[in-house]
């Protein structure tokens, strides 16, 4: 048996290797690579040189701004201050305020106080006038019957000086209680 | 496009787009938003003293003193007991004018009164909603003896019948309040009156306080009020 393996001459052709690359289109992908990267480092340096100067901006206004809040915070603190001390001048000026409405009410209450006690006075003093008449009338009618003394009419006005005279005298009783229990006017 | 075309494309997009941007051209604004003013003029304790006014009753033989508030630009409410068998009522604010009355009106169930004024108010109480239950803080304010205005802290108690023989349940109050509180508004947590202060009990110290509602059905029924007896 022969196991010796025969080329075919046909084939021997089509089985060799393939060709290498032309040296032409390997030079172009390198350029193709040189531009891309000489591109991506312009790009990366503009953006590099972009993004410093716009941080710079950025720390600029930052700093700007910084300054611009102190400045605030200054016209706050100062601001604060100030109407802390307009609210204690407005709370001294709404006690004193009170405190004055409140003596006011007081010398109001004080006066119509007093003017009930001129009033029940004025009453008074009109009983006091009218059981002084009524006294006077008792002395005068006494004084008639005194001189009649032995008269038959003697009797019917001394009854009516009596009964005078007890009126009288009951009425100014009545004052006499009135004028106790008339309570002391304020302020006396 | 070839592939190394898009990779470079896609490189400087990168690249552009890492670039740090410009801070804008307009500044931000210098002032800052207005907060609203609080001075101490328009404190809670303020505006209570503001509601509040003096009454002050010439009787045929002496002279009583209450407190009220305003419900309404010329409208006070105070109390019956206060206004009753007057010759001449006269009103104080809290600052010390004077304010005219028109004409007053008593309730016939209750111990409480209108005032009608011939002058503004200067300011309008807030009533509240409801009642207030037991355990809410309150403030009775008023001109007690006559004197200064205080406002008096304390909590509801309980609701009991009424002292003095009126209809409906009162608010019971851990606030002390004397003669001269009479009429004054009992004020809850956010300065709305809650009630209308009218006695205080002497055996346990406790006030006793109109609860709002019932205020609220006088005013909105004007049948329920009727004319004083006059001074003799």
């Amino acid at each position: 048996m022969d196991t010796t393996h025969h080329r075919d001459p046909s084939t021997a052709a089509h089985r060799a290797p393939y060709p290498a690359l032309p040296p032409r289109r390997s030079g172009r992908m390198a350029r193709v690579a040189v531009v891309a990267l000489l591109l991506l480092v312009v790009a990366a340096t503009v953006s590099a040189v972009v993004s410093y100067r716009n941080g710079r901006a950025w720390e600029r206004r930052a700093g700007q701004q910084a300054a611009r809040a102190d400045a605030a915070e200054r016209r706050a603190a100062e601001l604060r201050g100030q109407l802390d001390e307009s609210e204690a001048t407005v709370d001294r000026l709404q006690r004193r305020l009170r405190d004055l409405a409140d003596e006011k009410a007081q010398a109001e209450d004080q006066r119509e106080i007093l003017r009930v006690y001129a009033k029940r006075y004025r009453e008074l003093t009109e009983i006091a006038g009218s059981v002084s008449a009524e006294l006077t009338s008792c002395i005068g009618q006494l004084a008639d019957a005194m001189s009649l003394i032995g008269n038959p009419y003697a009797t019917g006005i001394l009854s009516q000086a009596v009964d005078d005279c007890s009126t009288a005298l009951d009425d100014s009783q009545t004052l006499q209680a009135l004028i106790e229990s008339m309570p002391e006017p304020p302020g006396s | 496009m070839t592939r190394p075309g898009l990779l470079v494309v896609v490189g400087v997009l990168l690249a552009v787009a890492g670039c740090v941007a410009a801070p804008p051209e307009a500044a931000p604004p210098a002032s800052l938003p207005r907060a609203e003013p609080s001075l101490a003029a328009e404190s809670p304790r303020q505006r209570a003293a503001e509601v509040t006014m003096r009454v002050r009753n010439r009787l045929c033989d002496g002279v009583a003193t209450g407190s009220g508030f305003a419900v309404g630009p010329r409208r006070l409410v105070t109390n019956r007991h206060v206004v009753e068998g007057a010759e001449e009522l006269q009103l104080d604010t809290w600052d010390g004018r004077s304010v005219s009355v028109a004409v007053h009106r008593v309730a016939y169930l209750h111990d409480l009164a209108l005032i009608e004024t011939l002058e503004p108010l200067p300011r309008v109480a807030r009533l509240a909603a409801v009642d207030p239950g037991p355990g809410a803080r309150v403030t009775a304010v008023g001109f007690p003896r006559g004197g200064p205005l205080t406002q008096t802290r304390g909590k509801v108690v309980d609701r009991v019948p009424g002292a003095l023989g009126e209809r409906g349940r009162v608010l019971r109050i851990s606030a002390r309040v004397t003669h001269g509180s009479s009429g004054g508004p009992l004020l809850d947590a956010a300065g709305r009156v809650a009630g209308v202060v009218y006695a205080g009990e002497t055996r346990t110290g406790y006030g006793l306080a109109i609860p709002v509602s019932t205020l609220r059905g006088l005013l909105g029924d004007p049948g329920l009020l009727g004319v004083p007896e006059p001074c003799s």
